[in-house]
């Protein structure tokens, strides 16, 4: 926003009289909220003035001056209430699966009337997480943006949204708080199979070129794919081939959800980073996560199986056997 | 090169700074050249854009400049009034051509409304809703449009005109509504819109002969209108009567004084002055505000209501206010329906008896007109008659040392010297009198249904003191009152009932007349055919209700409205903002088809892929339902 009073270098005292009155939030009927910006505490003030001198006076122009600023203000406000209650909800956008960690830049748009351009300000909130994002209102569409790191993983319905802005004057923040049954999927942080002794059937060498995988200590340096390889040995990857009969077995895997006492908690998220690795990479093939079983083929499937493996519990029952087998419990494979 | 949305918003905030400016330059106090001069620098940065700009140090010193000239203007002993303005003109100057900065458009729109409401106290023209509309308008936009700068993600684009349109529309509503309903307290007058005090000469104390009603000019001085008359009788009963304004009885040899009398009588602000009984009719009359402090009375004049100013009235029956009022007045009176003689005065002081300055000539002429065997008063009548047959003159030369005399030779003049010679002729017959300076007639506007006094209207007459009682006598021939100096006599009538709205309906609007608004309304609806009304109360109500029905046949047999109609059937409702995948599948619908349904009006509404036409949904909905 372009006009603060600020500018205007009033007295360092003056400006910080302004954010305590900016800070102030008054309730306007139920789920609403009220409070003004620095130059909405200008209009306001000028706006006692006036009246003041219109009362005062009984000068009918300033009464008509008066009436014009109030009615200006007002209908900023009520814009400000049309624009948040008619705002679509976050599941209008296709907000992208996020991994935990790890940061995005979230910018998804939707083709939408409005009569306002805004700016408005939304936080989601759930019982495990809160999320803010902003969106950007135009005359033809609507813009969902920001920038999200969330921390651990989970499948985050949100309980309530709350909607803020400052249009379309500038003068009045408004907040409007509101249901929503939107959800966020945060994936375990994906981690390359390093591991190799935890998987029951190690790929049987072929000539048909098959994947990526992190390099490991011993692997052959021809294996190497150099075009991405950086200075750090960390970053490699290496390029593996295999027959085409193995290819279907390699199409199926099996992650077993049973955590050994004892074993820490991080070992099991590594568990399902693993699997999300994997399941990243395919557009096709089958997952069994613990006990239920999941056709990669049918784009419907493929999403529950990410929302099943962001929402995984540890379990006490073993998968079905078959494919390629992911556990932390000793001698399942 | 400036971004587009940054030009916008220079344009934008220099169209508000220029609202304020305009309307100052409304105020009569203005000097022209110091808002010409910001009109000339907003319009050069217009076309030279904001590469034409000074440093804010620059800007300042003009600012500066501006405050030590305007000390120097009042030092010179220029009024503080015209002073100010000139100083906030001299301001918004130095605001238009600085540089375009955040808080050069602050800068802006603060000194457009501070002039705006400056202008509210120093302007009462009716022009003044123009800047005024203007200004809402482009304040709406320049706040707009600065609020969508500079976001992370770039400016934000600006809303099409039309859509602000209709939203001013409706502001300009809730304006009116506000302006009625508010109430009213009046504590002190000191900030009431003020005019420049008009030069009238003739109600003064002392009065040179030549200096009154000389001159045919339309500038309007009285304003009335009927209240709670049918404007065809206001007509019939307020026309050609006499204002009465300043006696004057000492006859000085070239001009008349005003004699000093006791007040006998004052009138507090807000209270009733009693002149008189009886029937009556109201009028309302809006006093421009000269530099004489009098207030014309119409023949007849019964009761003045809540008097604006604390006024004076003396025995010689002259009216004044405390000083002279620096605005216009809306003062309510009572006036008989028929004028009587004139309301009980004092008796004649001795100098309106006085014939030591009554020319031999004009004696002698009187003695010319007498019959053998006339009474004093019908010789007086001989005397109206003859002047009556002479020629009235507005341009005949006076001689300032002996007007009467050339005046009886020349038989041409205008009405001071008729109400002269008539005044010293009745002196000479032994009977007292007085000149009495105000005005006569007056215009009756077609348009607007009221009466105008212009200062053409001035005229003089006589009072003469006959059978215990002052009589008016009126010598000037009729001739007078067929001349005019208004030029275009329908364009005016129209401007003037423009005016008389302003004034009635926005400056002088007060607490009672908030009933009076209804009953206007009501007169209105009953003198223009109630049926007239009550049809485009029908076309309205059926217009709305129309447009109704479309928007509910367009939101229900739009897909989604059918999609809502078919959930709500399955007992689920879906707010406004809710997407068909936060809702649970209906009842009887199996997950996996709900789901697919879902997706593929996904897919329709945001996916790019054609969307569903009502048909298409209805297939769909009935596959669903399958």
């Amino acid at each position: 926003m372009a006009y603060d009073p600020a500018d205007l270098r009033l007295p360092p005292w003056l400006l910080r009289f302004f954010d305590a009155l900016v800070r102030l939030r008054l309730p306007l009927g139920t789920n609403w909220r009220i409070g003004m910006t620095r130059p909405g505490i200008l209009l306001t003030g000028a706006l006692v003035g006036i009246w003041l001198a219109a009362f005062y006076s009984g000068n009918n122009l300033l009464y008509l001056c008066g009436a014009m600023l109030t009615a200006l203000a007002a209908a900023a406000v009520l814009r400000g209430i049309r624009l948040l209650r008619n705002l679509p909800s976050l599941d209008v956008f296709e907000v992208p699966v996020l991994e935990a960690g790890e940061a995005a830049v979230l910018r998804e748009s939707q083709q939408r009337q409005s009569d306002t351009a805004a700016i408005v300000e939304t936080e989601f909130h759930s019982s495990d997480m809160q999320l803010a994002l902003q969106l950007r209102v135009e005359p033809v569409q609507t813009t969902l943006q920001g920038r999200l790191k969330p921390e651990r993983r989970g499948v985050f319905v949100h309980g309530h949204e709350i909607l803020s802005t400052t249009a379309p004057l500038g003068l009045y923040a408004l907040s409007y708080a509101r249901g929503s049954t939107a959800s966020i999927v945060v994936m375990p942080k994906a981690c390359a199979w390093v591991d190799a002794g935890q998987l029951s059937r190690t790929l049987q060498e072929g000539d048909e070129w098959r994947d990526l995988r992190a390099y490991a200590a011993g692997d052959s340096l021809a294996r190497v794919h150099w075009r991405k390889a950086t200075m750090e040995a960390r970053d490699w990857t290496v390029k593996r081939f295999a027959r085409h009969e193995q290819d279907e077995a390699d199409d199926w895997l099996c992650v077993d959800l049973r955590l050994p006492d004892g074993m820490a908690a991080e070992r099991f998220e590594m568990l399902l980073g693993k699997a999300w690795f994997w399941l990243k990479s395919r557009r096709q093939g089958r997952i069994d996560i613990g006990r239920q079983s999941f056709d990669l083929a049918m784009p419907e499937a493929r999403r529950q199986a990410i929302v099943a493996l962001a929402a995984a519990r540890s379990e006490s029952m073993p998968p079905a056997m078959g494919g390629i087998r992911l556990s932390l419990v000793e001698g399942s494979a | 090169m400036m971004p587009v949305t940054l030009v916008r918003a220079e344009r934008l905030t220099l169209a508000v700074l220029m609202c304020g400016v305009a309307s100052l330059a409304l105020s009569d106090f203005v000097s022209p050249g110091y808002w010409l001069l910001a009109a000339l620098a907003a319009v050069l940065r217009l076309l030279v854009g904001p590469r034409l700009a000074l440093s804010e140090l620059q800007a300042s010193l003009i600012g500066w400049g501006g405050f030590v000239w305007v000390g120097l203007e009042l030092a010179m002993g220029r009024a503080w009034v015209v002073a100010f303005t000139d100083f906030l003109l001299i301001l918004s100057l130095a605001v238009t051509i600085e540089a375009a900065t955040p808080r050069n458009h602050l800068h802006r729109m603060l000194v457009g409304l501070f002039l705006l409401l400056a202008a509210a106290v120093l302007t009462d023209s009716v022009l003044y809703i123009f800047p005024v509309a203007a200004f809402l308008w482009f304040m709406w936009r320049a706040a707009a449009c600065l609020y969508g700068l500079n976001w992370p993600g770039g400016d934000l684009p600006g809303v099409a005109p039309g859509r602000d349109a209709r939203l001013m529309l409706g502001i300009a509503l809730a304006t009116a509504a506000g302006f009625v309903l508010l109430p009213r307290f009046d504590v002190h007058s000191v900030l009431k819109p003020t005019q420049p005090r008009m030069q009238i000469s003739g109600f003064t104390d002392e009065v040179q002969l030549g200096d009154f009603a000389r001159e045919l000019d339309p500038t309007v001085v009285l304003r009335i209108e009927a209240v709670g008359v049918a404007p065809e009788r206001m007509e019939r009963l307020l026309g050609g009567r006499y204002w009465r304004g300043v006696p004057l009885g000492r006859f000085t040899g070239s001009g008349w004084e005003r004699l000093m009398q006791a007040d006998i009588r004052r009138t507090g602000r807000g209270q009733d002055l009693r002149l008189g009984s009886g029937e009556g009719f109201g009028i309302a009359v809006f006093r421009e505000a000269s530099n004489h402090p009098y207030l014309q009375l119409p023949a007849g004049v019964q009761v003045i209501h809540d008097l604006p100013e604390p006024a004076l009235m003396d025995a010689g029956g002259a009216l004044r206010f405390e000083q002279a009022p620096a605005r216009r007045l809306r003062i309510r009176m009572d006036v008989a329906a028929r004028p009587a003689m004139l309301p009980d005065l004092a008796a004649p002081l001795p100098d309106e008896r006085d014939i030591s300055r009554v020319p031999p000539e004009l004696t002698a002429w009187v003695r010319s007109l007498a019959e053998p065997g006339d009474t004093p008063a019908q010789t007086l009548s001989r005397v109206v008659a003859e002047l009556q047959s002479w020629q009235y003159d507005l341009h005949a030369p006076i001689d300032a040392a002996h007007p009467v005399v050339s005046f009886l030779k020349s038989r041409r003049g205008h009405c001071e010297l008729y109400a002269t010679a008539l005044a010293l002729a009745a002196r000479a017959l032994g009977f007292p009198s007085r000149v009495v300076n105000g005005y006569y007639g007056g215009e009756w506007n077609d348009v607007g249904s009221f009466l105008l006094i212009r200062q053409q209207h001035a005229h003089s007459w006589v009072e003469v003191w006959q059978a215990g009682g002052w009589q008016r006598l009126d010598a000037t021939p009729p001739a007078r009152w067929q001349l005019s100096g208004v030029r275009f006599p329908l364009l005016d009538d129209v401007w003037e009932t423009v005016r008389l709205s302003w004034y009635r309906y926005v400056l002088e609007f007060q607490n009672q007349d908030r009933t009076g608004l209804v009953r206007s309304v009501w007169q209105a609806v009953h003198d223009y055919g109630a049926k007239t009304l009550a049809v485009a109360v029908v076309l309205l109500l059926l217009g709305i209700g129309v447009r109704m029905v479309v928007r509910l046949l367009r939101r229900t047999a739009s897909p989604i409205g059918m999609v809502d109609r078919w959930l709500l059937r399955h007992g689920i409702e879906r707010l406004p903002h809710q997407p068909l995948r936060c809702l649970p599948a209906p009842a009887g619908i199996g997950d996996a088809a709900w789901q697919g349904f879902v997706r593929g009006w996904e897919m329709q509404a945001y996916a790019g892929v054609p969307a569903w036409s009502r048909a298409r949904t209805r297939r769909e909905l009935r596959a669903l339902s399958a």
